[in-house]
């Protein structure tokens, strides 16, 4: 029971990062444009937040600076994809290479380390528990005392739904994808409607990249991401944008991951539990590829 | 495209804008290290020192270059072909790690007969690794930047728990396999360079891919596939089997990348080896994957800031990876050049009306 129960609070912790990532991913998929700068957005956005957090002494200052680094580069990738109209998926894959050079330079030439960075002034994200929960000790052990990003991140599965399905600007966000001529049409700008959907999921990687550092590993490492944001364009492509799909596949993948580090090395050498996430998404991606022209809406 | 386009300016003034935004790419890397507290002096001296400065040196340079026009016609050709093959790296290690395993345990061929085993293994090995993404796209759809990506990671895992269990070289204390044997090796061109017979094998890929793109009706055809599904399929290109062959020849290349490195470098299949360069290969195919030379152009040009990178690391402790920054600001630079130009002259032309006027 024990056991069960540290399984699944790894699987929720694990979730996170792919959920907020594939929700942000969501507002790009939905506006017509995917997101493929994930992985970059969410490395630097965990480096970002973690040296600003030591050197602030503050959380909540790796919090900001980890999310306006993500959005700074979602601006370039916008700026390049939207106004220069170079092709969005070079420009994303680009943009990851980029990121993960300045990366390991930044660590390199200011802390000195190779591949990880950890300080012992680094505050991370605080945990929090729902009060009414305490009294309960199922529902206390299951669901309280998680990183601060993680109640947060099923909260933004609600906040995008709203978003989406009942805002004039969520009309208009999937107007830009479904019909962008209508939308010139009415006089609104596609561009400006995907801008924002650029840095809003711009920002939600990069809550995600900040839960990796300031949340689940308390240190920045250059291979922390390891295909996450790939997982999670997966994770949008597949459920064409829907928050609930999101939500659902987000939960599967995590419960995945979680599996994947909790198998005992005993039973099995540990690169096949390691591989499973990795084959999943591929399982996954394909069967849902067959039915996707049912509700994927169409390109561009 | 005529012929005279393909083969004469075209290529060359575009060959020319890419050695402007290049070169524009370095200044802005010595302005960024200067910026950052490093000397341009002294960058330059570091650059120098790890790529012209011996023969030792360039021949390593060389050497890396072999590598890295491979990986490159290994995104390059699905991508002309219209299908992504972010997958180099994996198809690199697959492909390396057979080629290990032929040159260890395949004994008493002649030297010839062994190399030409464990490079045709290993591009075969390569292939079928890039088949599995190219099936999983052509027949059901599934987005291959996703899964040749994700096939990366699954290559590294298998091939790691390969070469950490039941491959590893017995006594040994890293992960790797045994020597391969003598007769398995690509011969040395320069004293203790890294340089070996395999860039024969690479010029000869090169050659062939060049004629497959020039000669023959399957470079015809994935050119019409790349810029035109539609099209393409009215005028009766075999789509699946033209990207699927694409693809399986990218990986081919890759893994032909990964025997080089293994009987030429190594001589053995270390965990690990080579990684990241696949990416530098996805790279150079998204500028320049319309024309063969063109790769061997900014392949030259990346093999240089690789090499450049390893002198700024040993001399200055500038992060190796410093080169794929410059190689991120060359592709954006270039992917976006006539438009920035466009922009900047369409400024001059402004700035010169009010000029006139004022």
């Amino acid at each position: 029971m024990e056991n069960l129960v540290e399984f699944l609070r790894a699987a929720i912790r694990l979730t996170t990062p792919l959920l907020l990532a594939a929700l942000g991913g969501a507002y790009m998929q939905v506006s017509g444009v995917p997101n493929v700068g994930m992985e970059g957005m969410m490395l630097i956005a965990a480096l970002a937040g973690y040296i600003a957090s030591f050197i602030a002494g503050s959380w909540v200052a790796g919090l900001i600076f980890g999310v306006l680094a993500a959005m700074a580069v979602g601006l370039v990738y916008a700026f390049f994809s939207l106004r220069l109209k170079a092709d969005i998926f070079a420009i994303g894959i680009t943009l990851n290479i980029l990121m993960g050079g300045v990366a390991a330079y930044v660590i390199r030439r200011y802390y000195d380390q190779l591949s990880v960075l950890r300080s012992p002034d680094a505050v991370v994200l605080p945990e929090f528990s729902f009060r009414a929960l305490e009294g309960n000790p199922i529902l206390n052990s299951l669901l309280n005392g998680y990183s601060l990003l993680v109640p947060i991140s099923f909260l933004l599965v609600a906040v995008t739904f709203i978003i989406f399905y009942k805002t004039p600007f969520g009309f208009w966000l999937r107007a830009a994808g479904s019909n962008p001529l209508a939308v010139s049409a009415a006089g609104k700008s596609v561009t400006g409607i995907r801008l924002a959907a650029f840095l809003i999921s711009a920002a939600f990687c990069g809550l995600a990249g900040v839960h990796l550092s300031l949340g689940y590993l308390g240190m920045f490492a250059l291979s922390l991401v390891a295909g996450r944001g790939f997982v999670a364009l997966a994770i949008v492509l597949f459920g064409s944008g829907n928050p609930t799909t999101v939500l659902i596949s987000s939960l599967i993948f995590g419960l995945a991951d979680a599996a994947s580090l909790r198998i005992p090395t005993e039973l099995i050498p540990p690169q096949f539990p390691l591989m499973l996430p990795y084959v999943l998404t591929i399982l996954a991606i394909t069967i849902m590829s067959r039915f996707a022209r049912s509700f994927v809406s169409t390109e561009q | 495209m005529t012929t005279s386009d393909r083969f004469g300016r075209g290529v060359l003034r575009q060959a020319l804008s890419f050695v402007i935004v290049i070169a524009l790419a370095l200044v802005m890397g010595l302005v960024m290290l200067a910026l950052d507290g490093f000397a341009p002096g002294d960058v330059v001296r570091s650059v120098y020192s790890s790529t012209f400065s011996s023969s030792f040196r360039f021949a390593n340079m060389v050497s890396r270059l072999v590598v890295i026009v491979l990986v490159a016609l290994a995104a390059a050709v699905p991508f002309k072909a219209g299908i992504w093959n972010i997958g180099g790296d994996g198809q690199m290690t697959v492909g390396g790690f057979i080629a290990a395993l032929v040159g260890f345990y395949v004994t008493g061929l002649p030297p010839l007969a062994h190399i030409g085993f464990a490079v045709i293994a290993a591009m075969i090995g390569g292939a079928l690794w890039a088949a599995i993404p190219a099936f999983l796209r052509l027949r059901y759809k599934a987005n291959e930047i996703v899964t040749t990506i994700m096939m990366n990671y699954l290559a590294v895992l298998l091939v790691g728990y390969l070469v950490n269990y039941p491959f590893r070289a017995p006594g040994s204390a890293n992960a790797e396999t045994s020597l391969i044997q003598n007769s398995a090796v690509l011969t040395r061109l320069v004293t203790l360079s890294n340089l070996s017979t395999g860039i024969y094998l690479a010029i000869a890929a090169f050659l062939v891919i060049c004629v497959l793109d020039w000669v023959t009706s399957w470079g015809y055809e994935w050119k019409v596939l790349g810029a035109n599904d539609e099209f393409a399929r009215y005028g009766g290109v075999r789509e699946t089997k033209m990207r699927f062959l694409a693809m399986a020849i990218g990986g081919g290349l890759a893994g032909l990348s990964g025997a080089i490195q293994v009987l030429g470098m190594f001589y053995k299949y270390t965990y690990g080896m080579g990684g990241g360069v696949g990416f530098t290969g996805v790279l150079i195919a998204l500028i320049a994957a319309n024309s063969p030379i063109l790769i061997l152009v900014v392949s030259m040009i990346f093999a240089f800031l690789v090499g450049g990178a390893i002198g700024l690391e040993a001399r200055l402790g500038v992060a190796t990876e410093f080169s794929s920054i410059l190689q991120g600001v060359i592709i954006l630079l270039v992917i976006t050049r006539s438009r920035i130009w466009g922009a900047l002259s369409a400024l001059g032309k402004r700035g010169k009306r009010y000029g006139e006027s004022g």
